[in-house]
């Protein structure tokens, strides 16, 4: 037998209660949790969708780390298992939060700085110039890591940091060889990048293996160091008029 | 949950904050009292990686004139911020723990603002890069009576290679290293000396992904070689010569 302690309750009340599942090999978390929607609790609130690993949509905190409840195997976890729902985000029920400010800042980033091709190059590219964005477009907006991120899960800073997956989805724009936008003010401004210390949580937990600090947060906070924080350049800019 | 440090997590999650802390304010600690201290610096064919430019004063501690670079070189680094963040300023102190209550401004303000400085840092630590290198090769020779220099080795000489070696790979994997050498340019097929630039970029890219490791190592190296150096400078143990 696998013992669980699922989070159930709405708007944030609620408390742990413990079920008791039969164990089968290769079991994972999701597992678990829809053994005990089907045969105790068949109010229990939970999302999910592929069952791969792929949509994204079965985020929860599994022993308080967040994870994806089909991707973690339960022999790998020390019982009873706790699982619970995003706590950086509003609760809505037992294991579901309201993730909906992804789709509206995914939508809004579109709208302000989406992608605009250049017109004074050509389609066909070589290797090497889609390099760094093949690994940005792993992500499949679990929001794991902005789960995890403390300027979002501590601070609750939503309205002035758009969080690591969605800096990945910048970089990914930004270091697209066509793309012609020029996102350096926005990305400090309004995506508040410094608002991250590069504390790497973010990247400890996407499931997708995406370097979010290393590769996508970093670089674009060196560009912006480039623009707003680097007094030669800045001088040199001033000088010759680029 | 409102707790600070209050956690879901069972793993013991405090280990590496306070481990980091531990090694990190114990080097720290150690070169202060050494840059105070101010002598044992050199011995025989050595030089300590903590005084790298001999500087010859009466008022004031060598060391001081040449730790400033290394010091703020590595403040400023991106690693090492992550690591006194996290087990100095406990913000956060672990991954989903809870932290103390602060108007949270993270970089975007001062003081932490000026950590963008760091490319400054980088220009200058090359130039130490080289002096470094210098004083590595020279920890192998020996120089006789009457003018002639002798090949030698003794545990000094590879303890101060090693510490120039991890130097220079914690240099080479540097973010703003890599943002400079290509990082910047998304297009490089059709750039000016773009396949220059991407050959640079993976270089760093491939070190960059061991850069934490770089930075452990080689904080560890610099206070191992000092302290070699002035336990055979002061006389407290003879130097362990292999010929
Ligand atoms: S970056 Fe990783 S953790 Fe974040 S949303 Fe994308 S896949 Fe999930
Ligand atoms: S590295 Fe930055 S974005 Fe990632 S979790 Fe830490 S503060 Fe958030
Ligand atoms: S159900 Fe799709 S990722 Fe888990
Ligand atoms: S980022 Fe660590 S030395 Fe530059």
């Amino acid at each position: 037998m696998v013992k669980f302690l699922i989070f159930r309750g709405e708007r944030g009340e609620g408390a742990f209660k413990e079920y008791e599942v039969p164990y089968q090999e290769g079991m994972v978390v999701l597992d678990g949790v829809l053994y005990i929607q089907s045969r105790f609790e068949g109010d229990l609130s939970v999302r999910w969708n592929c069952k791969a690993a792929k949509c994204g949509s079965c985020a929860a905190e599994i022993n308080g780390k967040p994870s994806l409840m089909c991707k973690t195997r339960v022999e790998h976890l020390s019982q009873p298992i706790k699982v619970e729902p995003l706590r950086a985000y509003p609760h809505i029920k037992d294991l579901v939060a309201d993730t909906s400010w992804n789709l509206r800042t995914r939508r809004k980033i579109i709208k302000d700085v989406g992608f605009k091709p250049r017109k004074d190059a050509s389609w066909i590219m070589k290797d090497e110039d889609i390099e760094k964005g093949r690994e940005f477009r792993k992500c499949i907006e679990c929001a794991l890591c902005l789960d995890v991120c403390h300027v979002l899960r501590e601070h609750q800073l939503f309205d002035k940091f758009v969080g690591p997956a969605y800096l990945v989805f910048s970089a990914y724009l930004e270091t697209h060889p066509m793309d012609s936008v020029d996102r350096i003010s926005w990305l400090k401004e309004e995506a508040g990048i410094m608002y991250c210390n590069i504390t790497k949580c973010c990247t400890e937990v996407c499931p997708e293996e995406i370097h979010i600090t290393d590769n996508a947060i970093i670089p674009m906070k060196e560009r912006v160091a480039d623009r707003y924080f680097d007094p030669i350049k800045m001088l040199f800019r001033k000088i010759t008029g680029k | 949950m409102e707790r600070v440090f209050a956690t879901s997590r069972r793993d013991i999650w405090w280990t590496e904050t306070l481990g980091s802390a531990v090694v990190f304010l114990g080097v720290i600690l150690y070169s202060i009292v050494r840059a105070l201290e101010g002598k044992f610096f050199e011995w025989g064919p050595y030089v300590s990686p903590l005084y790298s430019i001999p500087f010859d004063t009466a008022w004031i501690s060598p060391a001081v004139f040449t730790m400033w670079v290394p010091a703020g070189y590595r403040i400023t680094c991106y690693f090492c911020r992550r690591v006194y963040y996290r087990s100095i300023f406990a913000d956060p102190p672990a991954c989903a723990v809870r932290e103390f209550k602060r108007n949270y401004k993270g970089e975007s303000a001062f003081p932490y603002i000026l950590l963008n400085i760091h490319r400054y840092f980088l220009y200058l630590v090359v130039i130490f890069v080289f002096i470094h290198w210098g004083h590595a090769i020279s920890a192998f020779f020996r120089w006789g009576e009457n003018g002639s220099v002798k090949f030698g080795m003794g545990l000094g000489s590879l303890l101060i290679l090693a510490d120039t070696v991890l130097l220079t790979l914690y240099v080479l994997s540097c973010h703003s290293l890599r943002h400079i050498l290509g990082g910047g340019s998304d297009f490089y097929s059709a750039e000016r000396m773009g396949k220059i630039k991407y050959s640079l970029w993976k270089f760093v890219s491939r070190l960059n992904e061991r850069h934490g490791f770089f930075f452990w190592t080689s904080l560890l190296s610099v206070a191992i070689a000092d302290f070699y150096v002035r336990a055979v400078s002061s006389g407290a143990i003879n130097d362990i010569r292999f010929f």
